[in-house]
């Protein structure tokens, strides 16, 4: 009870119960008192006090202590100063779905946000990331499962390095394998080298007793083919080798689940599964079950509805647009340019596809996808050029606007699905110094081409086959790209178109895709642009998604042929 | 109760209470490193005063139940040696009667200057050194400009409300901020 001043008389003692007042608990509780005073009043009659304990409920307190973290001594290192981030976002990483524990969850959200862990002198970075990529790298980080599955062109390449860089770090990852189609290993290489310097990187190739030296290793980051990773199946078995993160690039690699490519990944023992791909659906919804089958086996079947799916895989994908991160990215112009063919190719082609259709008929229930397909490839060989006398309209159109694409200083890629095209164009655009990039250029000598296309100012012009040239190449210094011939499936030339629509591309990138006038081509660019609205319909609401590339009953319906279930509808 | 720290390193304290319209007044207390990255956390269960409270604390109300009541509850759990505690109320600030630690207020430029001697630090979040005694101010100023380099000083107070918020205590979405304008014009 408070001590009064000596010139004071209590005229009253009143206690409050507050807590039962406001309707609270009594338990735990200490009780005060209020004492009402007044002085120089002895006289007066003294009411009846009435006591109201002050009740203090105790507060309870829950606490959490995280294990301290491994730290390099403080100075050891030269300090940089703290960038003024006041005015910026903090990028949180948060925990998935899958973690359950409260003490766990907390650990996510109580770390620093990446820019401070980034900003770190212990982590510096050659350039600034973007908003969405930093979101990118908090979601991959926390995530043991994961699909990274940002368009084409958004830096997917360096999300990855970045965080596989902070889990190296902070020592949460000590041996990574990174598995990524051949032509992208020095990519990969390049990228690491300029986002994690410090990592060291060891690529898997040469004959087998050096490749099983290499695997011995046990390097910090371990760079592999996927045809290398099946020809290895049975030293990584051998050897035991556990991974602490397994990324797969271009994931869609192992879309078919009953190849050894997936089969090899998914027996690969590992903590966490990361994918990278953009283009999660390249031929169906299926192509997903596979690419999960690897990532969070079990998550996904094949037959779930959509919706379904979408659901199943939201805190495990993570999809973003150009349009929706990069509003100030110039723009992508694509306009379709439809050529008629020259009176010879007319006649050629005429005379092979009415030949090839009456062939077809001729086989009656013996005709295969495969007779079909022969036929399309045929058709489309001659819309490019005359086999008699190698007039091409789309050449000399293609000549036509190469002529203002160098004589601007700008540089072109020019995408076919044959070499045999490619080699043509080269004989007869020499006046543009053109560069090659195909099956046929051997890997050792690809990066030198791309150096020539980047680097040679007389060069204007690098020809690239869609197999070799539309996946991970960095070509964002070329204004313009040219669809020579149109390959089946959008994703496909999506991929080829992205390789100078990216982050970094100076100006607008025009795009070109040439049709031959009433032919097959224009046919099957009908249906590809159904398919291509329809490829992000696993991402979106209730719409039924269909397969991309042509079916079966699309190649035939090319032709207004019967399969052997019964006459198709002409495309 | 706290436990001295064998490296030299200094920890930080940051309290700080939230209010939510449905749930009540919580608190919530996160020592980081100097790094920023977490060492303990604390949080208290929501605590609600009656309108016999309001009445009889007036003005006071805030501060009790800030400092008194949350602020004492959470200091009581420290196990970690910390150097400085961080507030960013101005509610929050006497609960430097609840420990012998110096208590700083950060973003001080919600409050009027209490008088000429008003000491605030440099840089882009400044804290008020203005109730420490003279001879901690030097100290102060050394560790929040050491604390600075890596944290932005208003952030960590970020990480306690996201981390109250993920332990399901916050009912509502937008929570009411103690910090608000007129929360100050009716401390005055």
């Amino acid at each position: 009870m408070p001590k009064l001043p000596e010139s004071t008389t209590p005229l009253a003692r009143v206690s409050l119960s507050l807590a039962n007042l406001a309707g609270g608990s009594s338990q735990q509780s200490t009780t005060r008192e209020l004492v009402v005073t007044s002085t120089n009043m002895s006289d007066a009659p003294l009411p009846e006090a009435v006591s109201m304990p002050l009740i203090t409920e105790k507060v309870k307190v829950k606490s959490f202590r995280f294990a301290p973290r491994e730290e390099e001594p403080a100075g050891e290192r030269p300090s940089r100063p703290r960038p003024n981030r006041k005015k910026s976002k903090h990028t949180r990483i948060r925990a998935p779905r899958d973690v359950v524990r409260l003490e766990d969850r907390l650990s996510y959200v109580l770390q620093p946000p990446l820019e401070t862990l980034l900003a770190d002198e212990l982590v510096e970075l050659p350039f600034t990331p973007f908003d969405y990529q930093l979101d990118g790298i908090a979601f991959l980080f926390p995530r043991n499962h994961a699909v990274l599955a940002d368009e084409m062109g958004l830096g997917k390449t360096m999300q990855a390095v970045t965080t596989t860089r902070l889990l190296v770090r902070s020592k949460q990852a000590r041996h990574v394998l990174l598995v990524c189609p051949k032509p992208l290993v020095t990519n990969w290489q390049r990228e690491f080298a300029l986002w994690a310097p410090e990592i060291p990187v060891t690529v898997i190739s040469g004959p087998g007793a050096r490749r099983e030296f290499l695997w011995r290793q046990r390097a910090v980051v371990t760079l592999v083919n996927y045809e290398t990773l099946v020809r290895d199946e049975s030293i990584v078995e051998e050897l035991d080798l556990h991974f602490d993160l397994v990324v797969l690039d271009e994931s869609q690699r192992i879309k078919n689940r009953s190849g050894t490519t997936n089969r090899v990944v998914r027996n690969l023992m590992r903590e966490r599964s990361w994918a990278l791909t953009g283009t999660p659906i390249e031929n169906s919804v299926d192509d997903l079950v596979g690419i999960f089958d690897f990532v969070s086996p079990g998550s996904l079947r094949t037959g779930m509805k959509p919706r379904e799916m979408g659901r199943a895989v939201s805190d495990v994908v993570l999809r973003r647009t150009k349009d929706l991160v990069m509003q100030d990215m110039p723009p992508k112009l694509v306009r379709d340019s439809e050529i008629d063919l020259t009176p010879e190719q007319w006649d050629a082609y005429q005379r092979a596809e009415n030949d090839g259709v009456v062939e077809l008929g001729e086989l009656g229930e013996e005709i295969t996808l495969q007779h079909v397909f022969q036929l399309v490839l045929r058709l489309k060989q001659i819309c490019n050029f005359d086999p008699a006398t190698g007039e091409s309209s789309k050449r000399d159109q293609l000549a036509a606007e190469l002529e203002e694409v160098a004589a601007s200083g700008r540089k072109a890629i020019v995408f076919s699905q044959w070499v045999d095209t490619i080699e043509k164009l080269n004989d007869s655009l020499t006046q543009f110094h053109p560069a090659q990039y195909h099956g046929k250029v051997p890997h050792g000598r690809r990066d030198t081409v791309l150096q020539q296309f980047r680097e040679d100012p007389k060069c204007s012009v690098i020809l690239m086959s869609y197999g070799a040239g539309a996946v991970g190449l960095n070509l964002q210094f070329a204004s313009y790209v040219f669809l020579f011939d149109r390959w089946w499936n959008p994703a496909v030339e999506d991929q080829a178109i992205n390789r100078a629509h990216r982050i970094g591309c100076a100006g607008p990138v025009t795009v070109t895709r040439f049709l031959a006038a009433g032919t097959i081509e224009k046919r099957i660019d009908q249906i590809l642009a159904e398919k291509r609205e329809l490829f992000d319909a696993v991402f979106s609401e209730g719409r039924s998604p269909r397969n991309l590339s042509l079916s079966r009953e699309e190649l035939f319906s090319l032709f207004d042929l019967a399969t052997p279930e019964g006459r198709m509808q002409a495309a | 109760m706290s436990t001295p720290k064998k490296s030299a390193d200094p920890d930080f304290a940051f309290l700080t209470v939230l209010e939510d319209a449905a749930a009540g007044m919580l608190g919530g207390l996160l020592v980081v490193n100097r790094r920023g990255r977490p060492i303990e956390f604390h949080c208290t269960a929501p605590i609600r005063f009656s309108r016999a409270e309001e009445i009889l604390f007036g003005p006071t109300l805030r501060p009790h139940f800030y400092c008194e009541r949350i602020g004492a509850a959470l200091l009581a759990k420290l196990s970690t040696d910390v150097a400085l505690v961080v507030v960013n109320q101005l509610d929050c600030w006497p609960v430097a009667e609840q420990t012998a630690k110096p208590v700083v207020l950060v973003d001080p430029s919600r409050v009027e200057p209490v008088n000429d001697s008003d000491q605030r630090t440099g840089g882009g979040d400044s804290a008020c050194l203005d109730q420490l005694d003279p001879l901690q101010r030097p100290e102060a100023e050394r560790l929040l400009a050491e604390l600075a380099r890596y944290v932005d000083l208003s952030e960590p107070f970020e990480r306690i409300e996201e981390a109250i918020r993920e332990a399901g205590l916050l009912v509502a979405e937008d929570i009411e901020h103690p910090t608000d304008e007129e929360h100050y014009a009716e401390a005055a």
